[in-house]
């Protein structure tokens, strides 16, 4: 619902866990899904806006990064930096997903390249772990590729298990 | 990158929950995104075009480690390839077979770098692609002058191009033609560095080819070009005049930035120079006589009068290097730099390398002539003095930069005034034998500093621990070569061990009491030293190559952080050392220097067990620090 009694309009958004968020409209309108939604469904503001694939973990984060990032915007490097670093990589990834989603420009590029930042030069089986995969290749294939790129092995940071 | 927008259908890929992967995952996020409702089970469930911006943020390597992992992350990094802007590859020289499949058609390919160590004349289709806009070969010794006139017909676009030792081979592999055809085709070409040696063309055609370059042209290095030629290439109008009205349009008319390296640095180019080119606001020569220059072939102080004729220098560098001989301007004197400093008032940096004949009066006149100055160097000023910085805190000066090599009658005060300037962060004091202990109890008040070079002084571990409690926090490179007082104890000064240091090239060669216990300390201490170099260290043994494979850092697992390792003549190096050389130790090492008389046998196994290390067994300098390096020599 948004309210005008108070000065900053309000924005009501439902997770996917149904918790309600009511949040500044300058904030919500930063996500583009939801201002697209508002854009085009004007009258939508009375009931809270759905978002079924953000959990309230999330959105509460984000809320807070994009709160945190208006008002230190000269020092925003700094703070993306330990923003980043604070996650680890489960509520990385459920991050970026839920970034995606909202299309949120700025916290994605951010995530992303935190993401970026984890897997360089990382062994294959680190990244096997960080994204939760299993390899599908059969070994003789898996040993040609590893052949094939030996040199990209050479610098590989050793792994640590800080996820 | 553009995103999809609501993600319900997940990319294509085969996920199977890993259990293992819910066993490692941290309690603090509790039980995170919840069940059901299609949430957040594997990352690999972005969509491609979300994988595919991370993936473009990472290095080529990573890029090809990604593509090992599923067959998902096969076809986005082979997609990555297809569209990556940048491709910059240049600790390792790879060869064709292993380039090729990472350079397919591209037509988003804006930044090409390669070490072309092992690349040929056959691999020019591969690398010139089309859509280039800044090129940089380095070592490009086995291709043929084909590669210059290649790059004109092929990438038309290109804004700068940087060749490296091109056909180092034989000089006449490069033929005018092809230089012209550079010229002609690169027509937006901005910048240009030809790491070659032109003084096999014939003057006359050189300076012809030249009208052709582009027009657009500001920045130019040259690895090494005549001073005549230079010249004739700058005068004004040389032939037959065409009629009152035709004025031959200059050559090179928008150049900014010229970096030459010639044979004698003379008057007669000087003012060719700072005539010709009008716009000029950077420029660095540097020459290596290989005879006493004559008074017609020298820079002398009626040279130094035409400096800066358009008033727009802001850099200048004047480096009499002694490659070949020991010798320096010795036509400069005083008055000469009181002349050149009337006109740098907007100076930004100087650089004067054999200038043995000026003395305090004449430096510090440009000291105080350009109070925009930042960058300071000076090598073999014989007669520098203290008195230079005596009053530097008087003026508004704010030095970032100074470097004052072979300076020997400087003393500890002149670093006390010098370090008023706070905003310091390269400190270059090599071979300035009379500074001491007192010079370090200055320094260590930069807290911006982040290079500090002290070879050859005569420092001691009391001095070293005066910089633990300032400087070492923000310092990156620290050396102490030939600093023959030091010992152990140096080490365990600077490094307890208790704080994250960012330090990450250490020099400590030539230290005669430098032993393993020094070494281990170091290994100890948990700084992520990425560069270590030891030559000369007849103290230095197996037990410290032990140490060094082991060092931890992070409390990650063993490995070190070492990318660069020089142990040339460190005598005590022996066979027992390359069971720690092997893999899995040091994963990261790129450059290993050993002895090659004594340690042939590890080197050709190292060769073949680890193909892509560099070995050195020369002596020669390690690292791509010291490609272009126009310092002149460095000795050992």
């Amino acid at each position: 619902m948004a309210t005008t009694t108070d000065e900053t309009k309000k924005i009501t958004l439902r997770t996917a866990d149904n918790q309600q968020f009511e949040v500044d409209e300058a904030i919500a309108m930063e996500f583009v899904t939801v201002k697209t939604f508002f854009d085009e469904n004007p009258d939508a503001a009375q009931e809270p806006m759905p978002l079924p694939n953000v959990s309230a973990k999330c959105l509460s984060s984000i809320i807070e990064y994009c709160k945190e990032r208006r008002s230190a915007k000269d020092d925003a490097g700094t703070f993306s930096d330990e923003f980043a670093k604070a996650m680890d990589s489960e509520s990385l990834k459920e991050m970026i997903l839920a970034a995606n989603y909202l299309n949120i420009k700025d916290l994605l590029e951010m995530l992303n390249q935190a993401v970026a930042d984890r897997i360089k030069n990382k062994s294959v089986e680190y990244v096997r772990r960080f994204f939760g995969i299993e390899s599908d290749y059969s070994p003789e294939e898996e040993a040609k590729l590893r052949a094939e790129n030996a040199w990209a092995f050479d610098g590989v940071d050793p792994d640590d298990d800080d996820f | 990158m553009a995103n999809t927008q609501i993600p319900r259908s997940n990319s294509s890929c085969e996920i199977s929950r890993n259990e293992s992967s819910t066993k490692k995952r941290r309690m603090g996020s509790g039980s995170g995104s919840g069940s059901g409702s299609g949430s957040v089970e594997s990352l690999v469930q972005l969509p491609t075009a979300l994988l595919a911006t991370i993936m473009t943020k990472l290095d080529i390597s990573s890029i090809c480690l990604l593509a090992i992992t599923c067959k998902t992350l096969n076809s986005c990094a082979s997609s990555v390839l297809s569209f990556l802007q940048s491709f910059h590859i240049l600790d390792l020289s790879l060869s064709k077979q292993l380039i090729e499949p990472l350079l397919p058609p591209n037509p988003c390919l804006r930044s090409l770098k390669l070490d072309c160590g092992q690349l040929d004349d056959s691999s020019i289709e591969l690398l010139l692609k089309p859509s280039l806009q800044e090129l940089c070969l380095h070592n490009c010794t086995y291709f043929s002058g084909r590669l210059l006139s290649e790059i004109g017909s092929r990438c038309k676009d290109l804004r700068s191009l940087y060749l490296g030792s091109a056909a180092k081979e034989s000089v006449s592999a490069i033929d005018l033609s092809d230089v012209e055809e550079l010229l002609c085709g690169c027509t937006q070409l901005e910048a240009l560095s030809l790491m070659l040696d032109i003084s096999g063309f014939l003057r006359h055609n050189f300076v012809s080819t030249w009208a052709l370059a582009s027009e657009k042209l500001t920045c130019l290095e040259i690895g090494y070009i005549p001073s005549i030629t230079v010249s004739e290439l700058l005068s004004p109008n040389v032939g037959p005049l065409q009629g009152s009205n035709q004025i031959r349009p200059s050559i090179l008319p928008a150049i900014q930035k010229l970096s030459l390296s010639v044979d004698y640095i003379t008057d007669s180019m000087v003012s060719t120079i700072s005539k010709g080119l009008i716009s000029l606001t950077d420029l660095a020569l540097r020459d290596a006589p290989l005879r006493e220059p004559g008074v017609t072939f020298d820079l002398t102080n009626s040279g130094l009068q035409h400096i800066n004729q358009h008033g727009k220098l802001k850099h200048l560098s004047l480096v009499r290097s002694q490659e070949f001989l020991i010798t320096y301007f010795k036509r400069v004197n005083d008055l000469g730099f009181l002349i050149m400093a009337d006109k740098c008032a907007k100076m930004e940096s100087i650089c004067l390398g054999g200038f043995c004949r000026v003395t305090e009066t004449g430096f510090k006149t440009i000291l105080h002539s350009c109070s925009h100055l930042c960058k300071l160097k000076v090598s073999h000023g014989s007669q520098l003095t203290d008195l230079v910085f005596h009053d530097i805190a008087a003026t508004s000066l704010s030095l970032t930069d100074v470097s004052l090599r072979w300076c020997n009658l400087l003393t500890n005060n002149a670093i006390k005034n010098l370090v008023c300037n706070m905003a310091l962060e390269v400190l270059d004091l090599r071979d300035c034998k009379n500074l001491g202990d007192e010079a370090l109890q200055a320094i260590t008040c930069l807290h911006r500093l982040k290079t500090l070079q002290l070879d050859g002084s005569n420092i001691t571990d009391e001095g070293i621990a005066y910089l633990r409690h300032g400087t070492i926090y923000s310092l990156i490179s620290l050396s102490v070569r030939g600093c023959k007082q030091l010992t152990d104890k140096c080490i365990s000064a600077l490094f307890d061990g208790s704080s994250k240091l960012e330090l990450q090239k250490l020099n400590l060669s030539n230290l005669p009491n430098l032993t393993d216990n020094g070494v281990l300390t170091l290994a100890k201490s948990q700084v992520a030293i990425s560069e270590l170099r030891m030559r000369h260290c007849p103290n230095i043994g197996d037990a410290s190559v032990v140490a060094l494979s082991s060092m931890q850092v992070d409390g990650r697992g063993p490995g070190s952080s070492l990318r660069l390792l020089d142990l040339y003549n460190s005598s005590g190096i022996t066979q027992v050392s390359f069971q720690w050389l092997k893999k899995p130790y040091f994963p990261k090492l790129r450059w290993l220097g050993l002895t090659g008389s004594i340690h042939r046998y590890i080197i050709d196994i190292l060769a073949r067990s680890r193909p892509f290390l560099h070995v050195s067994s020369c002596g020669e300098q390690l690292g791509t620090d010291w490609w272009n390096k126009l310092e002149g020599s460095y000795v050992q």
